[in-house]
């Protein structure tokens, strides 16, 4: 079907993308629809980002209703997550957006009038906060790359638990990229194949903020860890994307993994 | 509707797509007149839950890798089991629907449609059958 991959995205979507990525706090003002619920913790880890007892607002986008209604099921038994819409096509994705402002969006890639990319991109482009993960029913490295460059933080595929669905929707309103590692390895081998960015003249702090990057660190995590200012983790970040030409920081770690920049191993 | 006994509906289901068995089991978790008793992920997986357990309904995706639903279904009848196939599908054309209802299946029900739909396939299923059994208890 969609085979066509743009490996170079326009330079406005970009722009959006990394904007989302850098500026993990705005979602704060992109949800005037918050709601406040009593005394309720969040389960998990906690949220500095989060009021305390807010929950986090979860849109659902999934032409098979059955799979939307159970996810629905699944994510109403946990206590720190709200959801705010299920829609069924990508234009009711982007309507459910535009006036629920969920923090996090599930969206299935395939939808009858358009693929999730797609839908994301769009998505993005009007409300840059909001946190896509990809849910994939026929997983391959051309939709995962897609869904990547469309801006997404996080790509779940067929073989999916229930629980990895919760942690996925949690690590998003964090921030956080989670992509299983099996699904890694083939898009590094497919960005093997693509025109390569400028890799390197990272400086040693950039280096040392890639490889934290690389183990799934967020921004807070890396900032306490490096004793940085989130501020300043997000113009180390921010110089990473532009020098290894990456949209996002998942395809900055895959390109810096694909250049020996970093090892996926690498776990020191 | 109220059943006449208290005896919950045993459900087999197959489906290749773990969201779609996933969504389904927390779904009939919340019925309290039906059992999941089984899920598998293709015709073979399928039809040996059903010898097994002997369902009262099997639940089967028109297609599946090593053989789809019918496959399943046409099984399930020739070894006669009182086993009733509800054909779940995410396609929506004559063809599909006549070749799983020419293998046995009871209803087709899209994926596309509410969890309600299924449900009501599923009871009306397990009417017929008891009622084909004769069986009240």
């Amino acid at each position: 079907m969609q085979n066509v991959v743009e490996v170079e995205a326009p330079e406005e979507g970009r722009r959006a993308v990394a904007d989302l990525l850098l500026d993990d706090v705005e979602y704060v003002n992109a949800a005037p629809e918050r709601e406040i619920i009593g005394s309720v913790e969040p389960s998990g880890e906690a949220n500095p980002q989060k009021a305390v007892g807010e929950r986090i607002r979860v849109g659902i986008v999934d032409d098979h209703a059955m799979v939307a209604e159970g996810l629905g099921v699944l994510l109403r038994e946990q206590r720190d997550l709200e959801i705010v819409g299920i829609a069924a096509t990508v234009a009711e994705a982007i309507e459910l957006v535009d006036r629920r402002h969920p923090h996090v969006l599930l969206l299935d890639y395939r939808l009858p009038d358009g693929d999730g990319a797609t839908a994301a991109t769009e998505i993005l482009r009007r409300w840059p906060s909001t946190k896509v993960v990809m849910l994939s029913a026929a997983g391959g490295d051309e939709l995962l790359a897609r869904s990547i460059e469309a801006g997404c933080s996080g790509f779940l595929p067929k073989d999916r638990s229930g629980q990895e669905v919760v942690s996925a929707v949690r690590a998003a309103y964090r921030g956080e990229s989670l992509i299983p590692t099996t699904v890694l390895v083939g898009l590094l081998d497919r960005l093997r194949r693509a025109p390569q960015g400028k890799a390197g003249d990272l400086t040693q702090r950039e280096f040392e903020v890639l490889r934290l990057l690389a183990k799934g660190m967020s921004t807070e995590g890396i900032s306490s860890l490096l004793f940085l200012s989130e501020h300043t983790v997000r113009n180390h970040v921010r110089n990473i994307l532009a020098k290894l030409g990456a949209h996002s920081k998942l395809e900055a770690v895959a390109v810096a993994a694909r250049d020996g920049i970093i090892t996926l191993e690498d776990r020191r | 509707m109220s059943r006449s006994s208290e005896r919950r509906i045993t459900v087999v289901l197959a489906d290749d797509q773990d969201a779609i068995i996933d969504a389904l089991r927390r779904l009939f978790a919340e019925q309290p007149d039906i059992e999941l008793v089984g899920a598998g992920r293709n015709a073979e997986e399928a039809l040996k839950l059903c010898m097994e357990h002997e369902p009262d309904v099997a639940v089967l995706d028109v297609r599946m890798p090593q053989g789809g639903g019918a496959v399943a279904a046409v099984e399930i009848k020739s070894r006669g089991l009182r086993t009733r196939v509800v054909a779940l599908s995410a396609f929506d054309d004559n063809a599909t629907r006549d070749h799983m209802m020419t293998s046995g299946a009871v209803s087709y029900v899209l994926k596309d449609r509410p969890v309600t739909e299924l449900l009501k396939a599923i009871r009306d299923a397990a009417g017929s059958a008891s009622q084909g059994e004769g069986v009240a208890s």
